[in-house]
Formats: C-alpha cells, sequence, structure tokens
C-alpha cells in the first residue's frame, strides 16, 4: 500500500485499501483515537482522484457541525476533525451566528450554561435543516451534471458522423420524411430548451 | 470524516489535514498492520494560501463587539462595509477565540465593552 502524503498537510491513500474485518475495526478505532467525529459508510463506488490531482471539497456532517459550536480554538477544533484551519473558520463564520443568535433567542448563555447540551438542543432543531440543504446541493449537483451532458449532446449535433447518421436513417424511413437539417435544427431546438429549462432552476436554486 | 467501505475495501472520502504528531501516529499505525507500506510525498492542488497571518489592525473594537452580536453576517456587512467573506472568516476566528478566553475568565454573554477591550488588549490586537 502506498501513503501520500501532501507538501499542505493532507494524508491519502494512492487507492482504495483491502482489509480484513479485524483490520478495518483496528483502522476506525485508531482514527477515533486521534479524531473526534470518524463516520463509517458503504458506498458504492471509491474516488478515482487522488491528493495532487485536485482540490477536494468535503461535506460537513451534523457531529461535525456540533464540534463547531465547542468553545475551542481554532486550531484544536481543526486538529480534532480533521479540517484545514481555513476550513473551520469559514463555517464556523457562517454557523457561529446562527447558534447565537438561537442561544439569545432562548435566553442561553455558552459561556455559563451547560454547553454540550445547548449545542445538542440546537442541533437537533438545525439537522432538518441540514439535511434539506444537503438534499438541495445534490439536487442542484445532479442538474447541473444534466446540463453538462445535454450540452455535449448539443454540441454532438453538428457532428458530420451525427449528420450521415440521421441521412441514412431518414432514407431508411426509420425517421419520418423530413430534411436532415430541419431534423438537426428541431432537435437542437428541444435540447436547448431543455438546457435553459434546467439553468433557470438552478438559478432559481442557488438564489 | 468519513470513511468508505465497499467489499473489504476502505477509503477516505477525502484526504485526511493532518498535524504532524497525528501524520507520524498514522505511517506507525499502517507500518504496524501492514508488512509493504510506502510513503510518497505529493504537492497538493489548494486554495490555501498556507500559514495563517489574520491581521487586525484595521478591525475597532466596536467592530469585534458586533461580531459577538446575534446579528446575521449579512447585517454585518451592511453595517461595517465589509464583504461577507471577511465577516465571516473575522467573525470564525474571533469569536470562538475569545469565547475560549472569557470563559477562563469567568465572564457571562452578552458582554460589557471592556471585557472585549481588555481581551483585546491580553491579545495585543488593539
Amino acid at each position: 500500500m502506498n501513503i501520500l502524503i501532501g507538501d499542505k498537510g493532507n494524508v491519502d491513500f494512492d487507492s482504495p485499501v483491502k482489509m480484513t474485518d479485524n483490520q478495518q475495526q483496528k483502522f476506525i478505532e485508531f482514527l477515533r483515537g486521534i479524531f473526534s467525529v470518524v463516520k463509517l459508510e458503504k458506498t458504492q463506488e471509491f474516488r478515482t482522484e487522488r491528493i495532487g490531482d485536485k482540490f477536494f471539497m468535503k461535506e460537513w456532517t451534523g457531529d461535525e457541525y456540533a464540534a463547531l459550536l465547542e468553545i475551542e480554538e481554532t486550531d484544536k477544533v481543526a486538529e480534532m476533525l480533521g479540517r484545514s484551519w481555513m476550513s473551520v473558520d469559514i463555517k464556523r463564520g457562517g454557523f457561529i451566528p446562527d447558534f447565537l443568535a438561537w442561544t439569545s433567542e432562548k435566553g442561553k448563555d455558552p459561556l455559563k450554561d451547560d454547553v454540550k447540551s445547548l449545542i445538542k438542543d440546537f442541533m437537533k432543531e438545525k439537522e432538518k435543516e441540514l439535511l434539506s440543504r444537503r438534499e438541495k446541493k445534490k439536487e442542484l449537483r445532479k442538474k447541473q451534471k444534466e446540463i453538462e451532458g445535454l450540452q455535449d449532446e448539443l454540441e454532438g449535433w453538428d457532428s458530420e458522423k451525427k449528420r450521415s447518421q440521421i441521412d441514412l436513417a431518414i432514407r431508411l424511413k426509420q425517421v419520418k420524411n423530413i430534411d436532415v437539417d430541419e431534423y438537426i435544427k428541431s432537435k437542437k431546438k428541444e435540447i436547448i430548451l431543455k438546457i435553459d429549462k434546467l439553468k433557470k432552476e438552478v438559478d432559481s436554486s442557488s438564489s | 470524516m468519513r470513511i468508505l467501505t465497499k467489499n473489504d475495501y476502505v477509503d477516505f472520502e477525502a484526504p485526511i489535514q493532518m498535524t504532524e504528531e497525528q501524520r507520524k501516529k498514522f505511517v506507525s499505525f499502517f507500518k504496524n498492520l501492514f508488512v509493504d507500506v510506502k510513503i510518497s510525498e505529493v504537492k497538493e492542488k489548494s486554495k490555501e494560501m498556507g500559514k495563517r497571518t489574520i491581521t487586525n489592525k484595521d478591525w475597532t473594537p466596536e467592530e469585534f463587539s458586533l461580531l459577538l452580536s446575534p446579528k446575521t453576517n449579512e447585517e454585518l456587512s451592511v453595517k461595517t462595509e465589509r464583504s461577507m467573506m471577511s465577516i465571516k472568516m473575522m467573525r470564525g476566528h474571533f469569536v470562538p477565540e475569545f469565547m475560549v478566553w472569557a470563559k477562563k475568565k469567568g465572564y457571562s454573554l452578552p458582554v460589557k465593552f471592556d471585557v472585549i477591550k481588555e481581551y483585546l488588549k491580553e491579545q495585543n490586537k488593539k
């Protein structure tokens, strides 16, 4: 096995690692000893890109959000979560105001009251919101991929190969008697309409 | 962090940021678990700028005090005429650090303005 160590402090494997059940268990226990939030999930496929191939964005789990609210310095939280200080600062900056507003509304003081139980109550209320935000993001990514696919399809209609295929289909009467250009134009129009519709949906859900 | 599994295979959802100490423990753990462990150094693609150098010189104690309020980032951005990102980053950094300090000192929220000044003085920020 090959462990990849990045120049900015990230660590990765060069490919998924084969482990026995016992090794997997030891691995998870080990990680839980050095990080505070470790979640094990089954997957359908592993990523192909590795450290150095691209900049990785990691989704935040509910437990990680809760850790952001702990009264701890940034470096400590970053170390607990295996994330960079910058990602912790930015995420905290987006999340802490909500927590402060919530505690103020409830008449609670995170400095004096039991902060762990405050976080638990706050997260309970927030969990639904986080889930729906995650779903929305997933849906958005799906639509963006769909747009990319349609744009590729649109370009494909300009190729000579496609023209010959349509020409053949018309001659074989697989497509109703129509001019090749007209057929391509109508197909492209259909795709453009689909793209426009999806773009509008993406714009309205991202605003 | 998410650890993904499929059949007998295990992987990280994405690379994990580790301190030097965590990295040493990680490598040593794998060297104990497997016979053949190779280590390769890689140049990362990153949007980050390396070591943190946050300068607070332009932030006034009044603005720091606003960061502790329950106001939204949008409201503070308008009030201070600063960008949302700048509010977000300073808030994410300042509020928890201040709370660690204030908890140690036994203060409660909302704190008086003098307490913020005391913190800034102690941190040599103002």
